[in-house]
């Protein structure tokens, strides 16, 4: 606070110093010019909102990462993909233009899952990048806010024929801990780098139902099934422990990804573990995300016994170590005209004002594109991105800092296949090249 | 501004070929220089980086659309001040007219960004508040005045007004500050 004694003057100029010291020196985008400078000034609305960008810590900083340089032979340059879908019209362009350039996608084509860079507006493939042994199979994927770090989970490959799950996830091998990447890459040149993790815990892939890396690239959050806060270890063999004081049950662990230092959120208390989750029922689903100062977590919260489905935002800088601290920003099951729980990710806006997601307002109606003020926790109607009466929304994946343009994959492209788009202004641009087919992906 | 000599002229202006290249380099140049001091400007004024952001990169794409009608490039700087100052202006009037329709644009016409919020201070985000519910003209008067330092002279030729307006629309805006700052309880 403030001397009361200070004049507006004086105020005035440390308010605006402060406001303006915010800004870092180094920190703005990359200038984008007109490909066609005679055409005018954009439109209204077409310029590139990527408000996460703005917290990228110094490249310096995140070098100091104690951790082993893979060597490049995990790396395959590829050819670039064709473009599909030939020119784009005017809105198509801007919509192109309003998303990151970049994007990495876990193939689910062909498993093992390599990672795949892309560039968003061409389909074009930068790079291929495989897991190093003894890894077989990436099996998360999330990305910082310069579009240009990334956070790779692998898993190891073990090849069998037999078992209680499907072909790919029988052959992964959980009884071995994940490994964790940092996957850099340079597009002009096509050079990408994966560096060890080393400070990570080594957790079964079992344990793990999502991860999120900060804006700023140096934490990172884990979902995890079962979590202990205080002084006892998780239990490994399931839910049957009770809550206890310290908290064990589903829960957060965000780490620095410099020192390997960690901080832990449990749900503890009487609701049984086995029907409480932090995550989404979705493989590969992303249920975390982070506001643009890397300060609020959001989660999605689900008990099946209750049938409440939630999106919940964990202030990580707060001192407590519950989970139930953090605020139920939207529920789904009783909340207004919502009757349904969220398709696939629930996204909290990197402004931090709305939470994004696919549901239906009526029990068993149709699924569309949802915003909820977080403010409120009421649906903003219609959302800022538009909805698409065409297409069947299935999942979101990227949501730009205000809502206003999303990406979105829909299960009923023209040949009845997954297709990833962008929506815009009800508008729905599909991304040039195939449909992802991947199971994880991140902008 | 006349068409740059030796630039062939096509549209409006525009240079073709290497002549286009070295402006968009000269642009770019120019944005390396400058573009923390604008965004931090426009920050200043919009409470969003991102608002900011797009704020100055349409005031270099202005620029750069209009490179070859640019009789003196020394110009340059001013031009994209000016251009980023009207573009804040422009986006403090939508957030307004969107608030009045009711729409999903943002809540108020100062709503600033969970980043800022959480990197600014109870104080400075009230102060800033307050600044930002001030007309135009008031507002960019104080934000020459007080955040860039800028004399009288300056900021009127900023403003296009003439230096006498400049003294009195600053006077009027600290105590229209003052008197929102107290209303707020400070």
């Amino acid at each position: 606070m403030m001397s009361p004694v200070m004049s507006t003057e004086e105020r005035l100029r440390a308010a605006t110093r402060a406001a303006g010291a915010t800004v870092l020196p180094g920190s703005a985008p990359p200038l984008r010019l007109p490909a066609d400078p005679a055409a005018g000034p954009r439109p209204e609305g077409a310029l590139r909102r990527r408000r996460w960008l703005r917290t990228l810590t110094p490249l310096a900083a995140a070098a100091a990462v104690a951790a082993v340089v893979i060597a490049s032979l995990t790396l395959t340059r590829s050819v670039p993909a064709r473009p599909g879908g030939g020119a784009a019209s005017p809105a198509g362009s801007a919509a192109l233009s309003s998303v990151p350039p970049y994007y990495v996608a876990l193939t689910s084509a062909a498993m093992p899952a390599q990672a795949v860079i892309r560039a968003t507006a061409t389909g074009a493939i930068v790079a291929t990048v495989r897991p190093p042994k003894p890894y077989g199979t990436f099996i998360f994927v999330s990305g910082a806010a310069d579009d240009r770090t990334f956070v790779l989970a692998a898993q190891r490959w073990w090849p069998i024929t037999s078992g209680s799950g499907g072909p790919d996830a029988q052959q992964r091998d959980n009884t071995t801990p994940i490994g964790y990447f940092r996957l850099r890459f340079d597009p002009t040149v096509g050079a990408a780098r994966l560096t060890r993790l080393e400070r990570l815990p080594g957790l079964d892939s079992t344990e793990v139902t999502g991860i999120g890396l900060s804006p700023d690239g140096t934490r990172l959050a884990l979902a995890l099934r079962f979590l202990t806060v205080g002084r006892t270890r998780p239990g490994r063999n399931g839910p049957g422990s009770p809550g206890e004081p310290g908290g064990h049950g589903p829960g957060i662990q965000v780490y620095t990804l410099a020192t390997g230092a960690s901080r832990g959120w449990v749900w503890p208390g009487p609701t049984p573990s086995s029907d409480t989750w932090v995550g989404n029922d979705k493989p590969g689903g992303q249920p975390l995300s982070w506001t643009a100062d890397g300060r609020i977590l959001a989660f999605q919260f689900w008990t099946e016994s209750g049938g409440v489905t939630q999106v919940r935002l964990l202030d990580t800088t707060a001192p407590d170590d519950s989970l139930r601290a953090a605020r139920a920003a939207v529920s789904f099951v009783g909340h207004g005209q919502v009757k349904t729980g969220p398709i696939g990710n629930s996204i909290i806006t990197p402004d931090g004002t709305k939470i994004v997601t696919v549901a239906s307002r009526t029990r068993g109606g149709r699924s569309e594109v949802m915003e909820f003020s977080v403010r409120t926790g009421q649906p903003v109607i219609p959302p800022p991105a538009g909805n698409t009466a065409s297409l069947g929304p299935w999942n979101v994946l990227w949501a730009d800092s205000s809502g206003r343009t999303l990406i979105v994959e829909t299960q009923s492209g023209p040949s009845g296949a997954p297709l990833t788009g962008i929506l815009r202004g009800g508008r729905f641009t599909p991304l040039p090249g195939a449909a992802l087919q991947t199971s994880n992906v991140a902008w | 501004m006349g068409a740059r000599a030796g630039w062939p002229d096509s549209g409006a202006g525009w240079p073709d070929g290497a002549a286009r290249e070295d402006a968009a380099q000269a642009v770019t140049a120019l944005y390396e220089a400058h573009a923390v001091g604008l965004i931090r400007l426009a920050v200043v004024m919009l409470g969003d980086r991102a608002a900011a952001e797009d704020v100055v990169q349409e005031a270099f794409c202005g620029l750069y659309r209009r490179w070859g009608q640019l009789d003196e490039p020394g110009k340059a700087q001013s031009y994209v001040r000016a251009a980023t100052l009207n573009g804040c202006r422009s986006e403090l009037r939508q957030r307004i007219r969107a608030q009045r329709r009711g729409g999903p644009a943002p809540d108020a016409a100062d709503a600033v960004s969970a980043e800022q919020a959480a990197l600014l201070g109870e104080e400075h985000q009230l102060v800033l508040t307050a600044l930002r519910r001030l007309p135009d003209r008031q507002r960019e008067a104080l934000v020459l005045r007080f955040y860039l330092d800028q004399s009288e002279p300056e900021i009127a030729a900023a403003m296009g007004i003439s230096r006498g307006t400049v003294k009195s629309t600053t006077s009027r805006a600290l105590a229209a500050l003052g008197r929102l700052l107290q209303e707020a309880g400070r």
